[in-house]
């Protein structure tokens, strides 16, 4: 079964060409609600049951970021594509710092290629992910949100 | 709403106060309080059977679990069997949470209660309830008589935490639970949040024929998949299932100095003017968003919609240019000095919309320099859309939770007032 779902998933999202949104948007059950020019770049709406994705594309079809608010955090491993095994090490290794163990309740990993971020409360979580390399120069990060 | 010159006020406190002026307010030697705040240092004493105390890194949180643990808020609760009360268990060192809803206990914290679990579809119903820092607690969702302080028990779906329960290959969305008290640092959570379930109408079943949303779950072959769950059967905040009392809630915790202080205590209050120990003082409503219990804070000339009050945030959390702290503390804030920031928070819908300020200080000196558990000035960078008021905004303040749909003398909820 795992291995099933991340060869489904194994085109999709992060750094990939925007083709594989529909990849994940058929294995996630998500409602497409269009794709909205913002000049310099793209952003790309998903609606699943209980979480509203959003992929942030360049002008020619990479995805540089995503971002969502919902009931949960999304699937990271399946959306992460192939950062997902630097997203693991960088969640190890934070866990093992001390700043973890400070009872935080907002999470940020940052990477030179990854950059990850988790917060909000109970029935409202939001969260960001994306490549610093990716994100086209005349565009500032805080937009992926 | 009409405070907008009392950060004046504030600032002109602070210097009276450093200048030496005698308010009788300072504790210990460690010099004034932080300025500004109504309580003072010492709350008056409250009783009454909706009257239960809590701690703030001191008892009921665990030693051994709350070091390295800053600004943890720690309540007992008493679970029993479905209508046996000589089947119970008094727990200690939960984490008393604003920003959740229902009550979560590990199951290996439990002996004598046996809550009833309930079932979807034949199968145990389950929930991956998912966390603001990426964590996940995985457990079968039962049916057990919550006692909160002297009130009467409350028959209420709460979550046995349990990360091999159910027995079947768990979702990818909740690939990696907390295992166990000792790796989440408590032995359970109390939220206690505006709303009453923690799914809603979200997870009910609407008829329209898609997936349910990955919060409950049943794992009837071997594959845990998604179900939907009514709303009486979903993890619900207890004090909104009481006979009485149930309208919202206080926290109530005393003003500490700059520097920390080992351990502080307070109150959590049931109920909002339903009786002479819970009458409302001059405060400010808020609405929240009955959509997601968010409201909005301007800060630094952005506006963040979807900002809130969570006492199990440890901290304020949200975005600034303020200095942020080597890597061992990554993500901390560390100002050169103890930093005066202000903020104004805007009820859902526009209105009221009042200033206050908050206090950020260097973390890295603060853990050097002192023992103490409990900052009222610690800070970490946040999300780009919202304003997290942590544990810190509690301190020297009474604030009230006005629950969803429930009516009080400050209206009816959802609202935080303070």
């Amino acid at each position: 079964m795992m291995g099933f779902l991340w060869a489904t998933c194994a085109n999709a999202t992060l750094g990939k060409n925007e083709d594989s949104i529909e990849v994940d948007r058929t294995h996630f059950h998500w409602v497409n609600l269009g794709k909205v020019n913002q000049g310099s770049y793209n952003v790309i709406t998903l609606k699943g049951a209980a979480c509203t994705l959003r992929e942030y594309t360049t002008p020619e079809g990479v995805i540089f970021g995503i971002a969502w608010t919902g009931y949960h955090h999304p699937d990271l491993e399946v959306l992460l594509g192939e950062y997902r095994g630097q997203f693991k090490s960088m969640s190890e290794a934070e866990s093992k710092k001390s700043g973890r163990k400070k009872g935080k309740r907002h999470r940020t990993l940052h990477s030179e290629q990854l950059h990850v971020e988790h917060g909000g409360h109970m029935r409202n979580y939001t969260g960001k992910a994306y490549d610093p390399t990716l994100v086209p120069k005349d565009v500032k990060v805080e937009v992926i949100q | 709403m009409k405070s907008f010159n009392k950060p004046f006020c504030i600032a002109l406190g602070y210097f009276f106060l450093l200048a030496g002026c005698s308010h009788g307010n300072s504790v210990g030697n460690q010099g004034p309080i932080a300025p500004g705040l109504p309580n003072g240092a010492t709350l008056a004493a409250l009783s009454g059977p909706n009257v239960i105390s809590f701690g703030v890194n001191t008892s009921p949180c665990s030693a051994s679990s709350s070091s390295e643990y800053q600004n943890k808020p720690c309540v007992s609760v008493t679970v029993c069997t479905p209508g046996n009360d000589s089947q119970c268990d008094t727990i200690s060192d939960i984490l008393l949470d604003t920003g959740s809803y229902g009550l979560r206990l590990f199951s290996s914290v439990l002996s004598n209660a046996h809550p009833t679990q309930i079932t979807a579809g034949g199968s145990p119903l389950i929930e991956c309830a998912t966390f603001g820092d990426g964590t996940e607690l995985w457990g079968g969702v039962s049916s057990a008589d919550v006692i909160l302080g002297g009130e009467p028990a409350a028959r209420t779906p709460i979550q046995i935490v349990n990360a091999s329960f159910g027995g079947g290959t768990l979702p990818s969305i909740c690939s990696s639970p907390t295992a166990n008290p000792s790796e989440a640092r408590f032995n359970g959570i109390l939220g206690i949040g505006l709303f009453k379930q923690d799914c809603g109408s979200t997870c009910v079943n609407n008829g329209g024929g898609g997936p349910a949303p990955d919060v409950y779950f049943t794992c009837p072959s071997g594959t845990c998949g998604p179900v939907y769950a009514p709303l009486a059967d979903q993890v619900t905040n207890p004090i909104t299932l009481l006979s009485a009392d149930n309208n919202g809630a206080i926290l109530e915790l005393p003003d500490i100095p700059f520097g920390g202080v080992s351990s502080i205590s307070g109150y959590l209050v049931l109920g909002i003017g339903t009786r002479s120990n819970n009458t409302p003082g001059s405060v400010t409503v808020f609405p929240a968003d009955p959509n997601t219990a968010n409201f909005t804070t301007k800060y630094n000339g952005q506006i963040y919609s979807q900002s809130f009050i969570d006492s199990g945030s440890n901290a304020y959390y949200f975005p600034s240019s303020i200095s942020q702290c080597g890597s061992e503390l990554a993500g901390w804030y560390c100002p050169g000095s103890l930093s005066t920031q202000t903020a104004t928070n805007v009820g859902f819908s526009g209105t009221p919309s009042s200033s206050v300020s908050f206090y950020i200080g260097n973390l890295s000196d603060l853990l050097t320099n002192s023992s103490g558990n409990v900052f009222i000035e610690m800070g970490g960078s946040g999300g780009s859309t919202q304003f997290d008021w942590g544990l810190p905004f509690y301190i020297g303040r009474n604030i009230y939770h006005g629950y969803e749909g429930g009516t009080s003398p400050l209206g009816t909820g959802m609202y935080w007032a303070y």
